[in-house]
């Protein structure tokens, strides 16, 4: 509008003769100059903006890349605070365990920890006797485990014979039962090498889900430790 | 002057995590005791900002010690968390009803912990 208004007052300032048809020649080169300086700023303007898209392009990169980044170490520290949480379970058993070399004070430890570290309240240890190929009751709590089992009969009496432990896919919520069908965890308990007696986990606390790795932390140290501490006397093979 | 916290439970191997849990992540001052009437006697011998206690112990359970607490005016308002084994709803509102202000079960997870007890002692 403003084009036009000025384009009319030139035109109308003409010299007369021309009846304001044509404009002045000065006129037409102002109009030329400013329409190529509009053209050049048009350019300048598009460039940067070409250029600033560009930047956003880049920064929504980096911006991914901190993001895929924020969630590795997320990841890693999640990783890391399992494990830290492993070590203190450890910790505590250790010093429970490892401060005692008295059987019954023990065996005592060993239910404290299971019921306080794991989250179960029903279980039972077995002492081994090769020698008359069968597995007798050291101590229950929660459940009336059976007072002997053969050597490799059921699940305790397997994981006596083969030194191999049992872990249920599916644990049980407690039930007062001392069935194949309640144990969840079944652990050697060794001495250099022999199977010196069981640790039969069987239900779990309603509120625990499922065995995880720093439960078997704790298993896997009580398989290792309890035994030199629970069983005195030599096993005859 | 840092926050107190009394621990109770006739379990040392829970005492022992709990002890740890909190002296790692946090500095809380620690106290225990291994009864509810030991509890009750700490509660006001030690006068702690928060109490995590246990439910089933000898000589006092942790009900029983949490209506004494209740009972007396200079611990009445002090928190008290129960650390159960049990989460049975009709547990859990026994709980509630002999004065608990909240409620964690074992076995402990130690980020559990720490956050109820600073949501207790926080400002």
């Amino acid at each position: 509008m403003q084009d036009q208004e000025r384009l009319s007052h030139r035109t109308q300032a003409s010299p007369a003769g021309s009846a304001g048809v044509r404009p002045a020649p000065d006129t037409m080169l102002a109009l030329q100059t400013e329409k190529l300086q509009t053209r050049a700023r048009i350019m300048s303007l598009e460039e940067q903006l070409a250029t600033n898209l560009a930047e956003q392009t880049a920064l929504a990169g980096k911006v991914r890349q901190a993001e895929a980044r924020g969630d590795e170490l997320r990841s890693q520290l999640s990783v890391l605070e399992e494990r830290r949480d492993s070590l203190e379970a450890l910790e505590v058993a250790a010093i429970r365990l490892l401060g005692t070399r008295d059987q019954q004070e023990a065996i005592a430890i060993l239910m404290e920890i299971v019921a306080a570290l794991v989250g179960s309240e029903e279980m039972a240890i077995y002492e081994v006797d090769h020698g008359a190929r069968r597995l007798k009751l050291a101590a229950s709590f929660g459940v009336a485990s059976p007072e002997v089992v053969p050597l490799g009969d059921g699940i305790t009496g397997r994981v006596a014979a083969t030194g191999t432990e049992y872990i249920a896919e599916a644990p049980a919520v407690q039930a007062g039962a001392a069935t194949d069908e309640q144990i969840s965890v079944c652990a050697p308990l060794m001495r250099q090498g022999v199977t010196a007696g069981v640790l039969t986990i069987y239900g779990l606390l309603p509120q625990k889900q499922r065995i995880d790795s720093k439960d078997l932390v704790i298993i896997h140290f009580i398989q290792q430790q309890a035994a030199g501490i629970l069983f005195r006397q030599e096993q005859r093979a | 002057m840092p926050k107190k916290v009394l621990l109770v439970d006739d379990s040392h191997t829970a005492l022992l995590m709990e002890q740890m849990i909190l002296n790692q992540r946090t500095k809380y001052d620690l106290v225990t005791a291994q009864n509810g009437l030991e509890a009750v006697e700490k509660s006001v011998s030690e006068r702690p900002d928060l109490i995590l206690m246990d439910v089933v112990m000898p000589q006092m359970d942790g009900f029983r010690a949490c209506k004494e607490i209740r009972k007396n005016s200079s611990t009445k308002d002090i928190p008290i968390i129960l650390v159960t084994t049990r989460g049975e709803p009709d547990f859990v509102e026994a709980g509630f009803n002999c004065g608990c202000n909240d409620y964690i079960t074992k076995p402990l997870n130690a980020n559990e912990l720490v956050q109820v007890v600073q949501n207790y002692l926080e400002d």
